[in-house]
């Protein structure tokens, strides 16, 4: 492989990684504060892009929005994508979680409901909006935008990426500048404590669910840009994602947005060294090595103790 | 800061805090949930959505009749517990109470008191397994077979990792392709010849330590993680198990597979496809595994899983923690 | 306390209803002068679109010949679902094998299924009659009621490589299957073809639900192929489609029956263009011969024949003359004979089977995108030129 070639592999895995980022984000907010894993996420990702669809079959695009036009129907998607995911993943904390908490359930009970959770959410998904795939209606051309040291980049690539790094921007001055972010970082420190120390828990949970599916559901929206949107898209994402927030550090943010960001570009190398049916092999493969040599995760889990 | 907080009467400010709204009172949260749940029932038992129009079920489900019938079923269910709850449980309560007259109950304190009869039970519902499906007509055979007896024989393996070792072992599936590519490996049906053609019944050891094996190559990497770790662990390795088994051509037959594996044959009787001798086999073994895991959670080996379960740290100076539970 | 007895009633109750569903069954037996012609494909889950135009058109036919009235029984229609996939056959099979109305079955739609199903079949004596499973291997396994009504991959993927290498005089080929039987089969065909006529191939796999193709369509281009052919369904060939345009990927592409549905321009759009679709089967909408046929239909279902609804329409249609040639006792065995030793004129073809259950004729057909619709061109020896 040249190194042409190579570099425009990378740009491809960077692109990708970008939106395993933003997913692996609420993967670790929710375990950082819960210590749960949340596999009800790749719904929530699910249905973020199904928000975006129906948004933009609403008011539709039609065949060519002029440039600012574009812009606000993406702004559009990214909204509704943002909404839908909220919701659900406001609704799931509020049905799934909070009563398994209040009863002091063991982890085992929190895992299968949200297993059930994610089948549950897909399949009527799937009902609801039929199986087979739908594409993303166009909100812009998709053409070349500029050329980066060889590498091609056009609009959907550069909207995935920009979007993604504002996104993360955004969440990491939230998480280390604001109340709720101080809040959301005393619940997952030790979530007694900070009940005494007059944090809300259960309204800091709510909240850390709702950000993790703003973030989750205008991530769906993208993704369904970049590919086509189906009742069940949500699942290999779902555990890639999941697997680089561990690859990063459960718990710790920059360690999810670092974990996608490798996931995506190995990724996409297997594609061309192995092969394209060996990609997911080779994120799991990396899974393995990191976890193997360094068990917490490359930047260190950052987890307390329960809530 | 002044030390200054005198409040124009505490009381009734105290009485503001307290103070909740009447949507926010036990009994309407309640009536909202409900609502909820008859509108997601709603949504489930509606028509089918198809992709020409992704409105076409939400339209027909929050425009048709079942919309009323399912949120009117919620709301009086609601309307029932909050309001005839009691009388209602106390109707309950005497029918439970009339129930413990009957000999139902009965037979409850005489399984305790005597625990031969569990073996009678047992071996009525044995007797039950193997003659009640005369009665079923050739589909349910066919998922007798092919879904419950599979199922169950899984499902025994898994209350061994989870249940009992407390291992959150999300990627236990993967023994079960391990265990049938070695079980077509071993019979001839892979692409790859084995170095000796077994019966199918001499590839059911070698096919429990193939998996051991591949339990051992799963669990030493992740010996050192605790559980959350090791699920997402387990969970890439059945990944890999999937994708390995799907795209390696030249060794496991790719999506293809193997094909025309030998039936089982032993004595001279030979399964054919026919569904009933082959739930007799299945039963079989799934009794004998049922004896042989019951003896286990009782034996030394069993009572380790136990601590592990309970506490792995402290069970680690005291039992050689994670051997063998794969 | 009302919630937990709640819970404790309801739970039994729930098991035994479903317990006793198992135990009603279906026990009609023939009811005198009732026979069932059943179908198997995917109605469900992925790629329905190649079940459901199948089934629509068996339907049609059942429907035409009770109206016609000259049948000495009542003829009723099964539709059994395997959602495409060979685990989901078995027990679709089992559904369709237990009644005992059913005469034969017009499918499984997908070669995967086929392969899980026909040993049942063939144990059962149901004569199983393929609109479109064309995996070449199905008919050398020895089973023994399966009749293929298709012509098989192998001479599609000869005609896909015939048109490269003639017509296209393309010099090298990158040729992706998707893992599945069919397009597994497909490409073994397409690549041994190629290599024959000296043309240099690429193979490579890209399984199918790969969510993200960009990888993939960016191979294609720096591989620098100046033709493609991708063995696999429409659903995963829309977005590869797709990428591949967005990659700046600009030779020639083919693709089989899989992709040729309408689906396949509806997910990809634009990026279709001049996509060339190969098939066994003829354009319904186009042929005059089927032009009633696609009156007919349309009035009946209000959408266009999709691919193979005419040929699955021409087999339901040989089954019920066959049917009629017996008389009002008909029997699995006796249809089967009769079946394997038939001749019929459809309106697709002639349909007549050799010993291995093949169709004497093997016609492969060729379309185009153009203008998001897919136009019929010709037979595809003879637009080759060979």
């Amino acid at each position: 492989m040249s190194l042409n070639e190579f570099w425009d592999y990378l740009v491809l895995g960077v692109v990708l990684g970008s939106i395993y980022a933003v997913i692996a984000i609420g993967y670790t907010l929710v375990y950082g504060v819960l210590q749960l894993i949340n596999f009800a996420h790749s719904e929530v990702f699910m249905l973020g892009a199904y928000g975006g669809l129906i948004s933009l079959t609403i008011i539709a695009p039609g065949d060519s929005p002029s440039a600012l036009a574009s812009v606000g129907y993406v702004a559009l998607g990214l909204a509704a994508g943002g909404l839908f995911g909220a919701v659900t993943a406001y609704g799931l904390e509020k049905v799934a979680y909070r009563p398994l908490r209040r009863r002091g359930a063991p982890r085992l009970i929190f895992l299968i409901t949200a297993i059930g959770a994610s089948f549950f959410l897909y399949n009527l998904a799937g009902k609801l909006f039929g199986r087979d795939p739908l594409p993303m209606p166009d909100a812009y051309e998709n053409k070349k935008v500029f050329t980066l040291f060889g590498a091609d980049l056009n609009v959907t690539q550069l909207l995935l990426l920009g979007a993604a790094v504002v996104m993360m921007i955004g969440l990491d001055l939230m998480v280390n500048r604001t109340k709720l972010g101080s809040g959301i970082r005393a619940v997952s420190q030790d979530a007694e404590v900070a009940g005494l120390m007059g944090v809300d828990i259960d309204k800091v949970i709510s909240r850390t669910f709702v950000i993790g599916g703003v973030l989750g559901g205008a991530a769906g929206y993208l993704y369904g840009t970049f590919t086509q949107v189906k009742f069940d898209m949500g699942f290999i994402p779902g555990i890639t994602a999941f697997a680089a927030a561990v690859v990063g550090g459960i718990g710790n943010i920059r360690g999810a947005m670092l974990g996608g960001m490798m996931l995506g570009i190995v990724e996409t190398l297997t594609v061309p060294v192995f092969g394209g049916e060996w990609r997911h092999v080779g994120a799991f493969v990396v899974l393995i090595g990191v976890l193997m040599f360094r068990p917490t995760g490359i930047l260190g889990e950052r987890v307390g103790r329960t809530a | 800061m002044s030390a200054d907080v005198s409040v124009k009467d505490p009381a009734a400010r105290a009485a503001r805090l307290r103070h909740v709204a009447w949507y926010q009172q036990p009994r309407m949260k309640r009536l909202g949930a409900m609502l909820a749940l008859g509108v997601v029932l709603t949504m489930m038992v509606g028509e089918q959505g198809n992709t020409r129009d992704i409105f076409y079920s939400l339209e027909t489900s929050f425009t048709g009749v079942n919309l009323w019938v399912c949120v009117g079923l919620a709301v009086a269910i609601w309307a029932v517990r909050e309001f005839a709850g009691t009388s209602v449980s106390k109707v309950a309560g005497s029918a439970v109470a009339a129930g413990r007259a009957l000999p139902v109950d009965r037979v409850r304190t005489m399984l305790r008191t005597q625990p031969k009869l569990k073996w009678v039970l047992a071996v009525a519902g044995l007797l039950l397994a193997l003659f009640a499906p005369y009665n079923l007509t050739g589909y349910w055979q066919t998922v007798l077979v092919d879904q419950v007896a599979t199922y169950a024989l899984l499902a025994i393996g898994l209350n061994v990792v989870i249940g009992w070792a407390g291992l959150l072992d999300l990627g236990f599936v993967a023994f079960f392709a391990v265990g049938a590519y070695s079980a077509a490996f071993w019979t001839g049906a892979l692409p790859v010849d084995p170095p000796v053609v077994l019966n199918n019944f001499l590839v059911i050891p070698v096919a429990v330590l193939t998996c051991l094996i591949a339990g051992v190559l799963l669990g030493a990497p992740t010996l050192r993680l605790r559980g959350d770790y090791l699920a997402i662990v387990t969970l890439g390795f059945h990944e890999i198990v999937y994708i390995v088994a799907k795209n390696a051509d030249g060794f496991t037959g790719g999506s293809a597979g193997a094909r025309q594996i030998p039936k089982f044959s032993a004595f001279g009787y030979e399964w054919s496809l026919e569904r009933m001798p082959y739930w007799y086999l299945l039963v079989t073994v799934i009794v004998v595994l049922i004896i042989v895991f019951v003896r286990l959670e009782h034996s030394r080996v069993g009572r380790a899983w136990t601590a592990i379960r309970e506490d792995e740290v402290a069970a680690a100076p005291t039992v050689w923690t994670r051997c063998g539970s794969s | 306390m009302l919630n937990k007895t709640i819970v404790k009633v309801a739970i039994p109750v729930v098991i035994g209803a479903l317990a006793l569903t198992g135990c009603a069954g279906d026990s009609e037996a023939g009811d005198g002068g009732s026979y069932k012609i059943a179908f198997q494909g995917p109605l469900s889950g992925d790629n329905t679109a190649l079940g459901e135009n199948e089934d629509k058109g068996v339907r049609l036919a059942i429907d035409q010949a009770n109206a016609k009235g000259d049948l000495p029984f009542k003829l009723e229609y099964l539709p059994v679902d395997d959602q495409g996939l060979p685990e989901k056959a078995t027990a679709a099979a089992q559904k369709a094998i237990d009644d005992p109305d059913v005469m034969a079955v017009v499918g499984p739609a997908f070669s995967g299924p086929t392969n899980s199903a026909a040993p049942l079949f063939g144990d059962a004596g149901l004569t199983a009659l393929s609109a479109s499973a064309t995996n070449p291997t199905l008919t050398e396994q020895g089973f023994k009621t399966f009749l293929r009504g298709v012509p098989n991959d192998s001479a599609q993927g000869a005609g896909m490589a015939t048109y490269y290498a003639k017509k296209l005089k393309a010099k090298t080929v990158y040729l992706v299957d998707d893992k599945s039987d069919y397009g597994v089969g497909l490409a073994t065909v397409a690549e041994k073809e190629l290599k024959a006529a000296g043309v240099k191939v690429i193979k490579k796999s890209v399984p199918a639900k790969t969510p993200d193709y960009s990888a993939a369509a960016k191979e294609v281009v720096n591989s620098k192929a100046d033709a493609l052919i991708y063995a696999g369904y429409y659903q995963d060939g829309a977005p590869f489609a797709k990428k591949l345009d967005e990659a700046g990927y600009k030779g020639a592409a083919i693709s089989g029956d899989g992709t040729n549905d309408v689906k396949f321009i509806e997910l990809a759009g634009k990026a279709t263009e001049g996509w060339y679709l190969t098939c066994p089967c003829t354009d319904a909408n186009v042929e005059s011969a089927t032009k009633e046929f696609t009156a007919e239909y349309k009035k009946k279902f209000k959408v266009n024949p999709g691919t193979y609804s005419a040929e699955a329409y021409d087999l339901a249609n040989m089954i019920i003359q066959e049917m009629k040639k017996l008389g009002d006792k008909v029997d699995r065995q006796s249809l089967h004979q009769a079946l394997q030793k038939a001749t019929y004129k459809g309106l697709t073809k002639e349909f007549s089977f050799d010993d291995k259950g093949e169709l004497k004729i093997q016609n492969v057909y060729l379309y185009q995108v153009k203008d998001g619709k897919i136009e019929y061109q010709g037979a595809i020896e003879e637009l080759a030129g060979s």
